[in-house]
């Protein structure tokens, strides 16, 4: 009977365990931002909370290339209930869900959503010419949250930080929007499909990953490989995303989510991208402050209150300029990568494939203009010398030779040039999409673009090649 | 007893399962109402103030220099040249074939004088003006090597990378704050590019068919720096008197000095020598 209660007290006691809530998702700071002082750890962190949040508490930075979700219109009435508003009937026409099933998916989206009220007299006056002596007089915007909304009323039901119904300072005919849904809805399917294996906060560091030998995408860089993007242009495009996500990658664990609605993916799109963004911002701060306030900085300081005031003084001179700049290179940046102009397209019409288009395609596969060969090997087996070279470990000082040969990507992984003779490309393997592989090379990959060195009938030529090698007689002495 | 056990057991189970699905946010389930969204208030970082100067202080009066020396303390070090003449696996008509490919990683001159040495003030003086200079010097890819070795670009100033070279090359940039880029270089070709950044460090580029060559490039927004010479010698003309912070970067040591304070005389060189072990190249 003793053991049966101690097996008793043993079993209720795993339920705990198991449901430990420090396993609720959170974003971890990167390992370049675990280097940091701690000062300038805690700086870095609240930079990364004021504009990104965490996992469960969403930030809407309306200045990010970021569609958060977002509906409203003027206020029709207010109440009848406290915290809840009628919106006119204009607004939200767009909000008319078709089924039961939908409805249910969009009170989900909406439900913890900001709800943003622009007093209508207080927005007249910062519009008007004589504005600037009132301006200490114009109330800012208020904030609330989402509690539930009734699409056929247009009834919105607002909360306030601690869960109660609002407060309102709201009247008819303010502004209200609600913003961030479908950022959450992004969040709730990456959470379901994609976090397994690319992790809570998007480094590719998921659970799974670590049973994978190709790893999984860590996009904090911003970067993807397969792009239709050029060069130049340093992010995918959301069309690139959208394809990924929806075809896979061929040769790899990242499976086809075909079965997938349209509009999900492109949820799971918007929250990639900003997923990435997140991590570039913060790779960014860390290029401007890991040099001067890292911890080995601390440790070789003769002063440690000395190097912090330093740091303090740095910070509050220069941190809202560094910012808005970095904001602004995110906004910029992932503008020109939907941008119809930053997509490759080949003005000339693809070369109908013949002997000859292969021969002068082979012939450049082999040549010292291109060198295709010097990674991916004279028979195309993805073997060429450069497989070969030992070469300086990523991160670490020039001269730390890795002990396995191989070409690294930026990622820090061993990156074997493709097998062209296999058949399987990973970007794709319709003609266009290796005609933009190697016009903009494989962003994050030692796979450089040709775009701006070939001809675009010669990038064709290479492309015939390269679909003809699966098929080339092995016996002819190639 | 047995059966008794198993009553508890399997209940239990069913708990931990159903548990640990409500403790964890499932992402479709009734946690989501305890998830929120709020608005950051928009990147407002209003004037920057340039008046503010808690870094240099810049004294009035004629503008000053900086001259030094950096070297290396200790003898001569032989690296070995990483490839040999005649023993290229790659181009080997082209690369190493009349000279082998030296190490550049550490060049010390016959005066101990460390060449290829970045000398300049980490943060962009306020309150001084400059220019920028209208054109950038090249980079190129002459006999396997990049020319030169090391470089400063400028922010938002177009540059030129060429390859003088009969074989092709590619430029794999991995600027900190910048996009980077991989770039074909086939022979003749000419590519022209900008950084929107600065960098705090330089930062290297490779070539992924010759994986000896490497290049460093530091980018700026202002004009007080300098690369040491063969000789270890650098200048840094047309400084405001006053102190001022330097940072000095080698490639094998990385950060000679994170933050060195040198107090610039007004209307005459001020001159400096720093010396630095074998240990710190790890020699």
């Amino acid at each position: 009977m003793k053991r049966s209660i101690s097996i008793i007290l043993l079993v209720a006691a795993l339920p705990l365990v198991g449901c430990d809530s420090s396993r609720a998702p959170s974003f971890q700071l990167s390992e370049q931002s675990l280097k940091l002082s701690n000062f300038a750890q805690d700086k870095v962190q609240g930079e990364l909370t004021a504009g990104f949040g965490s996992p469960a508490e969403l930030v809407v930075w309306p200045e990010l290339e970021i569609d958060f979700g977002q509906f409203g219109g003027t206020i029709g009435k207010v109440g009848p209930r406290p915290g809840t508003i009628r919106i006119g009937q204009t607004a939200a026409d767009g909000l008319k869900p078709q089924s039961e099933l939908a409805t249910e998916k969009l009170l989900q989206s909406l439900r913890g959503a900001a709800v943003v009220v622009t007093n209508a007299q207080s927005s007249a006056e910062t519009t008007s010419e004589a504005a600037p002596a009132n301006e200490e007089a114009t109330s800012a915007p208020s904030v609330y949250r989402v509690a539930s909304y009734d699409t056929a009323s247009r009834l919105l039901s607002v909360i306030d930080e601690s869960g109660q119904p609002a407060q309102l300072n709201a009247s008819e005919g303010d502004t209200v929007q609600v913003l961030g849904s479908t950022l959450q809805t992004g969040r709730n399917l990456y959470l379901r499909h994609c976090m397994h294996c690319h992790g809570v906060s998007g480094d590719g560091a998921g659970p799974t990953a670590q049973y994978f030998k190709v790893k999984p995408r860590d996009y904090r860089q911003g970067v993807i490989k397969f792009t239709s993007t050029k060069a130049a242009v340093p992010h995918p495009s959301r069309d690139d995303l959208f394809r990924i996500i929806k075809l896979g990658v061929p040769g790899t664990y990242m499976p086809s989510f075909m079965l997938l609605p349209d509009d999900e993916v492109n949820l799971i799109v918007e929250y990639v991208r900003w997923l990435a963004m997140r991590g570039e911002m913060e790779r960014k701060l860390n290029a401007w402050l890991s040099t001067s306030y890292s911890q080995e900085a601390v440790n070789e300081a003769d002063s440690l209150s000395e190097l912090q005031s330093e740091f303090e003084a740095e910070w509050n001179t220069d941190s809202a300029e560094f910012i808005e700049r970095f904001g602004n290179d995110l906004k910029l940046d992932w503008q020109d990568a939907d941008k119809p102009e930053s997509v490759v397209n080949p003005t000339a019409p693809r070369t109908p494939s013949s002997p000859e288009s292969i021969a002068r395609g082979r012939e450049l596969f082999l040549s010292k203009d291109a060198k295709c060969a010097s990674c991916h090997g004279e028979t195309a087996r993805g073997n060429g010398p450069s497989t070969e070279a030992f070469n300086d470990l990523p991160g670490m000082p020039p001269g730390t030779k890795s002990d396995k040969p191989g070409l690294f990507d930026n990622w820090g992984n061993i990156v074997k040039p493709r097998d062209l003779t296999t058949g399987v490309f990973r970007g794709g393997r319709r003609p266009i999409d290796i005609y933009r592989r190697i016009h903009s090379g494989i962003k994050g990959t030692p796979m450089q673009a040709f775009g701006t060195t070939l001809k675009e009938e010669q990038i064709w030529d290479v492309v015939n090649y390269v679909l003809s090698i699966p098929f080339e007689d092995k016996q002819s002495g190639h | 007893m047995r059966n008794l056990t198993t009553l508890v057991f399997v209940p239990a189970a069913l708990l931990v399962v159903i548990g640990c699905d409500l403790a964890s946010i499932d992402p479709g389930g009734g946690a989501v109402s305890q998830t929120t969204v709020s608005v950051r208030g928009g990147v407002d970082a209003g004037p920057v103030d340039d008046t503010d100067d808690t870094d240099v202080a810049v004294a009035t009066g004629e503008p000053g220099s900086l001259t030094g020396t950096i070297l290396f303390d200790g003898p001569k070090p032989n690296l070995a040249p990483l490839v040999g003449k005649g023993t290229s696996r790659v181009d080997s008509a082209v690369c190493a074939a009349d000279e082998a490919i030296p190490d550049e990683s550490l060049v010390v001159g016959d005066n101990g004088g460390i060449a290829n040495v970045f000398v300049y003030l980490a943060k962009k003086p306020s309150g001084i003006k400059f220019e920028a200079p209208e054109a950038l010097a090249p980079l190129d890819q002459q006999a396997c090597l990049f020319k030169p070795h090391t470089l400063v670009f400028w922010s938002g100033i177009e540059f030129e990378l060429k390859n003088s070279d009969k074989v092709a090359h590619n430029i794999d940039a991995k600027p900190a704050a910048n996009a980077g880029f991989n770039e074909n270089m086939p022979p003749g070709a000419s590519v022209i590019k900008s950084f929107r950044n600065t960098e705090a460090l330089p930062f290297q580029s490779t070539c992924a068919i010759h994986p000896w060559m490497r290049f460093w490039t530091l980018v700026v927004d202002h004009p007080f720096y300098a690369v040491t010479n063969a000789e270890g010698k650098f200048e840094i003309p047309n400084l405001p008197p006053g102190k001022h912070k330097f940072r000095v970067f080698q490639e094998r040591a990385s950060q000679l000095e994170r933050s060195i304070e040198v107090v610039v005389a007004p209307g005459k060189p001020t001159t400096v020598e720093w010396k630095y072990p074998p240990s710190k190249f790890g020699l």
